[in-house]
């Protein structure tokens, strides 16, 4: 592994001695979404390359609070409590910036003989990815991150129990754009930039949102897996930095009553890096790829859901009339469906998945929406009518979004065409812990349908989301 | 014909609801049409654990609609049914049930039905799709009334110590094996792979999903 060439240098060491690295933190994430690692040194981390170093198995086969999964079962998981590896992907390998001594590192979960664990959600979206490949297609795609940002430490926020914190921005107007609350949160903002740059994330923009305190950062397309690896750095970059300035952010998916936290997903397929969502000759210019696509979309939608919305919380977020969508329907420049599709030109031509909640897991969720494109493919149908009403309100007869953990679980339960691609094994596993979730949520004695978040979800979520 | 009736809950139904809903459902098959006749059209209950309230709307022809409450409506009936406390889900009714034939049927109604542990031990490995004989052998044992139950003859072995309510209320559905082995109510011997199995195999008994 040392002997060959990398990034520019004769070996890893002449890139690691270039970068003045003397400790290496590895990340993965779990199937929350969590951020898991190690910080290792740098003698360590070359020594185990280029398989990784070994972790608990239960880092993968336990629940945010590191309680195991004892109640269901995994083949990747051994009859005693044993070890699986963190395997680095080295094309992930980046100084850190901030630390001068510090490299950072993308992983996957693998087996200690570094074959790939299909449940790891790194590994799912690269099986996705690679079906794509097969057809000849790839993907560019990007999420829109949304947060709040609060003036209270995280310390200051649980003594709090999280409520009446002071929003950074702090307009008692819930306007978005508002330029005198971006203005409040700019020396913040322009710390986590410098960082994303610093890390190779390049962004495009970012602005108040409708929230108070709530920002909404945008980052520039790539493919899949280079997207949710940057998605979850980023999360890592403005925790970090609202620890550094004493200061709290959430991806909360609902911490305040009214507003929440999503994470729309853009995405378009190409070919030979040709767009092919955009066909002239076509009616309204929709290409038979992009009605086959968005066909298996909106019907695998309502099971996508478990893994867009993948806590008892997310589901909060899913109101009528409150900006995210409740209906499994799509339409053109259409914000209240669950699909806006924009078709207007070659480049631009994109769906946007507007599901998501701000806790989902990047990997995860956009193996869910390819795995659901990807049987539309293979069943060349056409997409049901498209929805052209504000989608909120409206008559029952209109297929609706699961609005609890339990009825999207059924959901994924029930389609067959998202378990076989996204693998049987590994989606009933995923069902069985938001089954734990559930179960765990009540077994607090808390009410899902309180006006307010409970502090069992705030002291799941708030901080490590 | 026999009557089938149904108890519907909301989407978004909590555990201690489900747990309500099977006591009902059992009454009902157990009963028929006898237990709703002469019943109030709607019920407020209290779980008293979670302090969650309850309506229970009745229709003597289909059945009961269990659909939450608001806080401040007065409980006609209180209980606890909550499937994580480890004891088997009881009630009482609070005053105005003044006629004694109501109060009858009300308490049938409410009264989980409990079969001897060792037929519901029997029933439940029978029934799931999770556990296979061939790969299984699972002993259950009551320390307390020294008997047992044995399922299966597979080379992966389980032991599974418990008292008789315990196991009584486990295996008739109305409590979680993780919660009984975490509080230490039921031991469980055997590898890890074989406890989440057996636990799967029950959680999806608890939620019908046999």
């Amino acid at each position: 592994m040392t002997d060959t060439a990398f990034k520019g240098e004769v070996n890893l060491d002449a890139w690691l001695d270039r970068h003045h690295v003397k400790r290496v933190r590895t990340l993965a994430t779990d199937l929350d979404g969590y951020a898991l690692g190690k910080y290792c040194a740098r003698e360590k981390f070359t020594k185990g390359l280029p398989i990784g170093h070994n972790l608990a198995d239960a880092a993968l086969g336990s629940d945010s609070e590191s309680t195991p999964h004892l109640g269901f079962w995994h083949t990747f998981r051994r009859s005693v409590l044993g070890d699986i590896a963190l395997s680095p992907d080295l094309s992930t390998l980046v100084p850190d910036g901030k630390d001068p001594d510090l490299g950072q590192v993308i992983c996957d979960f693998t087996f200690l003989d570094g074959r790939p664990i299909s449940l790891c959600p790194r590994t799912k979206l690269k099986q996705q990815v690679e079906k794509l490949d097969a057809l000849g297609l790839s993907v560019k795609c990007t999420f829109e991150l949304e947060f709040f940002l609060f003036d209270n430490s995280f310390d200051d926020a649980e003594r709090k129990r999280y409520q009446n914190l002071s929003p950074v921005g702090a307009s008692p107007l819930q306007t978005i754009y508002l330029l005198k609350d971006s203005f409040r949160a700019v020396s913040f903002m322009n710390e986590v930039l410098k960082r994303l740059e610093w890390f190779g994330i390049p962004w495009e923009a970012w602005n108040d949102e409708n929230g108070m305190g709530q920002i909404e950062l945008n980052l520039m397309p790539d493919e899949p897996v280079v997207m949710a690896d940057r998605v979850v750095r980023a999360k890592q970059i403005i925790f970090e930095t609202a620890v550094e300035q004493g200061l709290s952010t959430t991806f909360m998916a609902h911490p305040q009553p009214g507003f929440s936290n999503g994470m729309h997903i853009h995405h378009s397929l190409l070919s030979n890096g040709r767009p092919q969502f955009f066909d002239e000759a076509a009616p309204r210019n929709r290409s038979q790829l992009l009605r086959h696509w968005l066909a298996g979309l909106v019907e695998t939608m309502p099971a996508a859901v478990s893994y867009l919305c993948p806590s008892v919380n997310a589901f909060r977020r899913l109101r009528e009339f409150a900006a995210p969508p409740v209906t499994a329907t799509w339409g053109e420049e259409n914000k209240s469906t669950g699909i806006r599709l924009i078709c207007d030109a070659p480049k631009t031509a994109r769906i946007e998945h507007r599901v998501g909640a701000g806790d989902l897991n990047p990997y995860h969720a956009l193996a869910a929406i390819l795995a659901g494109g990807l049987s539309g493919l293979a069943a060349q149908q056409e997409p049901p009518p498209e929805f052209t009403d504000l989608a909120w309100g409206i008559p029952a007869s209109v297929p609706r979004l699961p609005s609890d953990i339990m009825t999207a679980a059924k959901a994924l339960i029930d389609c067959e065409a998202l378990k076989q691609q996204l693998v049987p094994e590994d989606v009933e596993y995923w069902i069985k812990s938001r089954r734990h979730e559930w179960m765990t949520f009540h077994r607090a004695g808390n009410d899902p349908d309180s006006p307010v978040p409970s502090l069992w979800e705030f002291q799941r979520h708030f901080a490590a989301t | 014909m026999e009557q089938l009736f149904s108890v519907v809950t909301q989407s978004n139904a909590a555990p201690m609801e489900l747990n309500l809903a099977r006591i009902l459902r059992n009454s009902l098959r157990q009963y028929g049409e006898q237990a709703l006749s002469g019943l109030p059209a709607a019920m407020i209950l209290k779980d008293t654990k979670t302090r969650l309230k309850l309506r229970l709307l009745v229709n003597p022809k289909t059945g009961i609609t269990v659909s939450r409450a608001g806080l401040k409506e007065p409980a006609f009936v209180e209980g606890q049914f909550d499937p994580f406390s480890g004891l088997p889900p009881k009630f009482e009714l609070r005053g105005g049930w003044r006629k004694p034939f109501m109060k009858r049927r009300l308490a049938r109604l409410f009264q989980p039905t409990l079969t001897p542990w060792q037929t519901a031990a029997e029933d439940f490995y029978n029934a799931t799709h999770l556990l296979d004989p061939n790969e299984f052998t699972i002993e259950s044992y009551s320390e307390e009334t020294d008997t047992r139950h044995l399922w299966g003859h597979g080379p992966e072995k389980a032991l599974i110590l418990g008292d008789v309510a315990t196991l009584s209320h486990l295996y008739n559905g109305y409590s979680q094996l993780i919660d009984d082995i975490l509080k230490g109510r039921i031991q469980c011997q055997a590898s890890m792979r074989t406890i989440a199995i057996i636990t799967d195999a029950t959680t999806s008994q608890w939620m019908d999903l046999q």
